[in-house]
Formats: structure tokens, sequence, C-alpha cells
């Protein structure tokens, strides 16, 4: 008899986290230098930091680094999966799909969170900043770490192997350089503003500041393109893995 | 009672004919052979069987059910498969290995994977990593796991790859026996020695066509040389020819 769902799901995560032990160590340093690089080295390239500069690089730094984790690191690991024939495995096995997926989101959620606390502390004791641990900035930083989880898996799932390096390499170069997480819309040209507007990236650092950093009131729209996004991707994922060719 | 029944099955990918109208037959207490050369489909077919292809047209009863009147976990509950090795059982103990497994399929683990191991004669400690075993170990390592939650259809993709000839003779006496259980297997190999020995019924397959099923008694009389000399002759017929023998 096959278990019910949640037992189930609790299998898919234990074996989730057997196969993932000795990367989520490896992951969880490469987030910490990361939140350190971005709060304590961007911050030298900048001689005069006023309050909203401290402000978006710390908050960045958060966002970056759940970005790295969801987009970038599962979608490859995923992607390594797919080569490797495990997911090709897992379909031979009578589990339900959205538990495989949902597993993976527990797990990397987890995995994402040595980034978020070292970039909180690094805020703390670099800029004096006062973070806002609420019931709405956890949900808020959930919200996002599905969002971009899904993300990297819906990459992972459709495209081709090299095209899944290509694509989320091109997500952390322009999420580092070309979008306005670590800076001001004000600096980017007017008509890049539709793109970052309706991708998830900038309104979810939006979301982050103005609810750990209480910079900002909360935008329901920024909420809803992040949502959709995780939605979507999703439900992407989920037609990839139950799909029969 | 037929436990597996395809008909006038066809499936094509990017316009390649997988399967060009298979048919084929596995009953009660039946070892049914697909034989063919490279690329004849036989993968493909059993893909398909195990619903992790949709066929194009064509008609797939799995114990005498329609295979879209069951779900795919009640479906995969019915067979017990031996398929390419796992990456991800690699790098696990045998221990793990089988807890995750059993943990899909209900089945408890205490005591049972100790009686799985004797059964296939696989005298290995529970903390070995899988990866480190021999091709023919692991071969056994995933008759275990095909065994475990009792199927009562095996279907088995090239299982005599890197046996020795205790290995080969434990895996024909375990499918042997599993079929005068009652139980029915699904087996394809090119060991055509080994399948004359335990097979009840051959179908050959090229191009993705198959002959219908051919009792084994009926080839090792017609054919003095049995089930290689039958071989040899079925490969030069056209797919036609196939189709009608």
């Amino acid at each position: 008899m096959v278990n019910p769902i949640s037992k189930q799901l609790v299998g898919l995560i234990r074996w989730s986290l057997l196969r993932h032990k000795h990367l989520l160590v490896v992951f969880s340093f490469t987030q910490i230098v990361l939140s350190l690089a971005i709060v304590y080295g961007l911050a030298l390239m900048l001689p005069n930091l006023d309050g909203e500069s401290t402000i978006y690089l710390s908050s960045g730094s958060i966002t970056l680094g759940i970005i790295a984790v969801g987009c970038v690191l599962s979608g490859q690991i995923v992607n390594t999966a797919k080569l490797e024939g495990i997911i090709y495995y897992q379909k031979t096995l009578p589990v339900y799909r959205l538990n495989i997926i949902l597993a993976d989101i527990i797990i990397w959620g987890f995995a994402s969170i040595p980034g978020i606390f070292m970039s909180s502390i690094a805020a703390i004791f670099r800029f004096r900043l006062n973070i806002d641990v609420s019931f709405q900035s956890l949900l808020v930083i959930v919200l996002v770490q599905i969002s971009m989880i899904c993300i990297g898996f819906a990459i992972a799932y459709w495209f081709s192997a090299n095209t899944v390096a290509l694509v989320t390499q091109i997500i952390m170069i322009g999420g580092l350089l070309f979008s306005p997480i670590l800076y001001p819309t004000d600096r980017l040209p007017n008509w890049t503003k539709i793109i970052y507007e309706n991708l998830p990236f900038v309104p979810a650092s939006k979301l982050i500041r103005s609810t750990l950093f209480n910079n900002g009131s909360v935008s329901i729209r920024e909420v809803i393109v992040v949502s959709i996004w995780g939605i979507v991707t999703l439900l992407l994922s989920l037609i990839a893995l139950s799909r029969r060719e | 009672m037929a436990r597996i029944n395809v008909t006038n099955l066809y499936k094509t990918i990017e316009n390649k004919g997988l399967v060009n109208n298979a048919n084929l037959r596995v009953n009660n207490g039946e070892i049914c052979a697909v034989i063919g050369p490279n690329g004849a489909g036989k993968t493909s077919l059993i893909k398909c069987i195990l619903g992790l292809l949709k066929q194009d047209v064509g008609d797939i009863l799995i114990n005498e059910q329609e295979m879209t009147a069951i779900t795919r976990n009640d479906l995969l509950k019915e067979i017990g498969t031996v398929l390419q090795f796992p990456v991800m059982i690699g790098r696990l103990t045998v221990e793990q290995v089988f807890v995750e497994h059993f943990h899909y399929y209900g089945v408890k683990t205490t005591g049972v994977m100790q009686e799985l191991l004797r059964k296939v004669e696989l005298p290995v400690s529970m903390n070995s990593l899988a990866k480190n075993l021999s091709l023919g170990m692991k071969q056994r390592l995933l008759l275990c796991l095909a065994l475990a939650h009792k199927p009562n259809i095996l279907i088995l993709d090239e299982p005599f790859n890197g046996l020795d000839v205790d290995g080969i003779r434990l895996m024909k006496d375990i499918l042997k026996d599993f079929a005068e259980m009652g139980n029915s297997v699904l087996i394809t190999s090119h060991s055509l020695n080994e399948l004359q020995d335990i097979a009840t019924n051959v179908v050959f397959m090229k191009n993705g066509t198959t002959t219908h099923n051919q009792k084994m008694e009926e080839i090792v009389r017609d054919f003095e040389g049995g089930l290689l000399q039958y071989y040899e002759e079925a490969k030069t017929l056209t797919s036609e020819e196939v189709g009608r023998r």
C-alpha cells in the first residue's frame, strides 16, 4: 500500500537531504561569502554611503542570496539530476509529482536561510540597521523563496542542460548588475522599468526592503507579480514532471 | 488472465516511429521475452507499458484494466522493475537504498532487507555504499527492490548485464519461481541462451514492429538452433513481414 501523502513527503525530504547533505554545507558557505561580499565588499566601492544605499545593499544581499539558491543553484542541481537519470527514476516510483517538487522546495528553502541570516547580521553590524522580524516579513521571505525556487525548477525542467547553465548565469549577472536590487531604480533608463517591474526579482527586493527594513510600504502589485511567477513556474514544473512524452 | 495486453501500439517522437504496431500479451505464469536488435523499440515499448511514454494509438491493459483507468501510482504498485541503475541509489548505503525505496511502497523494513539480500545471494554489509558494488551486485540489489513490494508483474530491461554465472543462474531461478506463483514477467535481453532457458513466450521486434507471441516450445521444436536461429532468421525479415509473422 502506498503511504499517505504526508509520509511520502517526509520520505522524499529525507531522500533529498541524503543526496544533498554535502552540497548544503558548500552552499551555506557560498551564501555567507556572497552576503559578506555584498554588504562589506560592495560598500567599499561606494565612498559616501547614505541611509538609503545601506538599506539597498543589505536588502539586496538577502534578495540576491535567495535568487542564488533558488534560481541558480537549485536549478543547476535539478538539471544535474535530470542528466543523471534521477528524475526518470523518480518517475518510476509511486509518488505524487507535487510531493517531489514540494520536498525540493522545502530543502532549498532551508538551504537559503544561512544567506538570509548572515546578510541580516552583516547589515546590523556594518550599517547599524534595524531588522524588523515580523510575521509579515517572514511571510514575504517565504513567498520570495518559494517563487525563486520554482523559477529555478521550471528552468531546469524545461530547458536543455547547456541552456540551463546560461539562463541561470544571466539571472545572477543581471541581478547583480543590471537590475535595481542593489541600487535605486532612478539610476536605470526609464524604458527598462517595464522589464524589471514585471520580472519577479526587483518586486521581490522591494518587498523585502519594505517589510524587513521598513523602507516604504508593501505594494500589492509586487506581491501579485512575485506570486504569479511562483504559481506559473510551479505549474510548469509540475507539468514537466507529470507529462508523458 | 492477461497481466499485460498491448494491442496495435504506435508511438512517434520527433517524426521518428519508435513503436509501429506493437502487439504483446503476457498471461499469468508466463515469462515473455522481447528480443530484437538495438534500436528496435524494446525500451520504448517498456516505457509505454510503465506509463512513462504516452502512446499515439493503441491500447495497453494491465491486469485487464485500461491503463488510462488506473492511476499512475496504482499501476506502479502492480509492477516491479529492473531498469538502468539509478545514480541516486549510488550515493546511498545499501540500508538507505532499502529504507528510502521501501518507504514509497509502504513495505516494512524489519527483517525484510536481510531476507531479500539472502534471496538474491548478495552478502554485503548494510553500511556499504551502493556505488561501490560491482555491476552484478547492483543488478541483484535492483532485483531486491523490484521484488520488495510483492508485485504481480516484473518488467526487466537487460537484467543479465554484469551478472556472473552464479548471478545469471540465480536470476533465472528467481524469475522462474516468480512466474510459477502465477505472476508474469516481461523481459528484454540480448542473452538469448538465458532467455531460451526461462521464457515461455517470445516476441521479436524490429523497427518498432512486433511479431505475434511465439511459444518457446514451438521455437525450440521448429528451429534446430533454438532461439538463436529464430533470431537470426527473424532479423532478415522486413518490418511488414515481422508484423505478419
